[in-house]
């Protein structure tokens, strides 16, 4: 098989292979661990055309089975519209750096499909969190602040309390409310008295993920380690920090718990 | 620890592969599309004898092409396979990610706060489009820019002997792999980047108003993110970067990056590509730093 053969069957076979990559993620549940759920409709649909131009082609090949040489033939006499890397092809003396930069080619596109296939898929860790911003004004609401008190704030996750804060510039009227949330535990200063119940909020995929977090006031570093999945419960209370009063949650419990399905803050 | 750094690697990895390839499967299928009908006419008609006219032209053709950059590279691939000529494609290739009405619209949103952010990104990437397009049209062989295996497909017109169906099948699988090869390794370096050098040491630079644009600069060089959305991203960094410098992440983001440059090295030269992204660099950061001295 000449390196234009090799192309145009693993073109075919990457691109529907990735369909399928897409829609295994999907209905795992885990493909917003990688991307924002408002694109989920997006690379549903992409990925079946993907799937259906592979199919297509599959009709064609077999279509073509008896002219297959014919077929070939033709395509060689025209690769270089089929394919732009021919001219090494001309020349005998760079076939060695040509067959590498084939090789290199295949490892490229193949990786994302090996990786992908072969490993569990992870979320993102807190060595990610260190390398960002903690953004706490990521997430924003339109909701009406007086309204959103109403409802019952027991049942609030992190992503809701922060939506709220940022909406709110009051923080009394956070002061003794009781709060029970999860995430990850990130000490972004390495603060040995306080940490962050931390997850991440995404408004793409997972390379724009930042930290969001709420402050725990507690000694955690003889029970917890950075990173482990926390859920905490206790009453808001505000302190002074530098002259500013700032919103702290004091646990009456923290324990831990086994990473949740949807980790990520959208 | 360090099993994290590596998990955190692939999963950066893999994250922007998921999101950027159905936007390349998008780019593959409007290039079919290109290569399939008689864009001569087009080209010809949307680019007029006035130079200025002709590139500003090209630089809203992306209006009605809601691809972004990784998207585009197909699309630019097949138009000079119609013949258009190198200034043109860089034009549009500079402004069609920032026109086009998906990442207009994420700024407009992402930047509710200050609306001038959006309306300045359009224009400046109008601008400097324009500007660079025809510095390079003052070149009269412009096929040089192309890279020699690109210059031949672009002389080769035998196109007629497949038919339609076969002829979209080969433009799909092979513009697929080409863009995807370069994505993988776009991909690779950018996640790269993100795990294993401290952000720290971009970050760090502060708010200075020139370093701070330099700092930004060299960030959206590396995280390579889709124009479509790099409005959000660029939002987290609006609290403790200048504004300058965040309106030079949004301009030149989208234009030039590792992800992009390493696609684009299937079509045009490396002496190409230096000039192009030199000249780049140097207008986005003299808008940067002209916001920052100006507000």
């Amino acid at each position: 098989m000449n390196k234009h053969t090799i192309y145009a069957i693993l073109g075919t076979l990457v691109s529907s292979l990735f369909g399928v990559y897409v829609l295994m993620l999907f209905y795992s549940g885990k493909l917003n661990f990688y991307i924002h759920p408002r694109y989920t409709e997006f690379a549903l649909l992409m990925s079946w055309i993907a799937i259906s131009f592979g199919v297509v082609f599959l009709i064609r090949l077999i279509e073509l089975k008896g002219k297959l040489k014919d077929e070939h033939h033709h395509e060689h006499a025209h690769e270089h519209h089929e394919h732009d890397e021919h001219h090494h092809e001309h020349a005998q003396k760079v076939t060695l750096w040509s067959r590498f930069n084939l090789i290199l080619g295949v490892i490229l596109i193949t990786l994302p499909l090996v990786l992908g296939f072969l490993l569990p898929v992870k979320t993102l860790s807190v060595i990610t969190a260190q390398q960002r911003l903690v953004d706490l004004n990521g997430l924003r609401g339109s909701d009406n602040t007086a309204s959103l008190f109403l409802k019952n704030t027991k049942t609030y996750s992190l992503g809701d309390w922060i939506k709220v804060i940022n909406n709110n510039p009051d923080l009394n009227r956070f002061a003794g409310k009781e709060v029970k949330v999860s995430g990850f535990v990130f000490s972004p200063e390495g603060n040995t008295e306080e940490f962050l119940v931390s997850r991440f909020i995404i408004t793409c995929c997972a390379v724009d993920a930042r930290p969001l977090g709420l402050t725990v006031i507690a000694n955690w570093q003889q029970d917890f380690s950075q990173n482990q999945w926390v859920e905490v419960q206790g009453i808001f209370e505000l302190i002074e920090v530098n002259g500013q009063s700032t919103l702290r949650i004091k646990p009456s419990t923290i324990n831990l718990i086994a990473e949740p399905s949807n980790p990520y803050v959208f | 620890m360090q099993n994290l750094v590596w998990q955190d690697f692939i999963t950066l990895f893999l994250g922007l592969i998921v999101e950027a390839t159905p936007f390349v499967v998008l780019g593959v299928l409007v290039s079919v599309v290109v290569g399939l009908i008689n864009t001569q006419k087009i080209i010809n008609w949307l680019t007029p004898k006035h130079p200025i006219l002709s590139h500003l032209m090209v630089s809203l053709l992306g209006i009605f092409m809601p691809v972004c950059e990784c998207g585009n590279v197909p699309v630019v691939r097949r138009f000079l396979l119609s013949g258009m000529k190198v200034s043109h494609s860089v034009t549009f290739l500079l402004a069609s990610p920032i026109v086009n009405p998906i990442t207009f619209l994420a700024t407009w949103e992402a930047f509710s706060f200050d609306r001038s952010v959006a309306v300045i990104r359009v224009l400046a990437a109008l601008f400097i489009s324009v500007f660079v397009g025809l510095l390079f049209s003052r070149k009269k062989d412009q096929s040089q820019y192309l890279t020699a295996k690109f210059y031949e497909e672009v002389c080769d017109h035998d196109h007629d002997k497949q038919n339609k169906l076969d002829k979209g099948l080969s433009i799909f699988r092979t513009e697929f792999i080409v863009v995807m090869r370069m994505m993988a390794f776009g991909s690779l370096i950018a996640a790269a980047t993100q795990t294993f050098i401290p952000r720290d040491i971009i970050l760090s630079i502060g708010t200075n108003p020139l370093l701070s644009v330099i700092a930004m600069l060299i960030l959206a060089f590396v995280i390579s993110i889709c124009a479509n959305i790099d409005a959000f991203f660029a939002l987290s960094y609006a609290n403790t970067f200048s504004s300058g410098s965040i309106l030079t992440f949004l301009v030149f983001g989208p234009m030039i990056d590792i992800k992009l440059l390493s696609m684009l090295k299937t079509t045009f030269t490396t002496k190409f590509l230096i000039q192009l992204t030199v000249l780049v660099s140097l207008l986005s950061i003299i808008l940067g730093l002209s916001v920052n001295l100006l507000k």
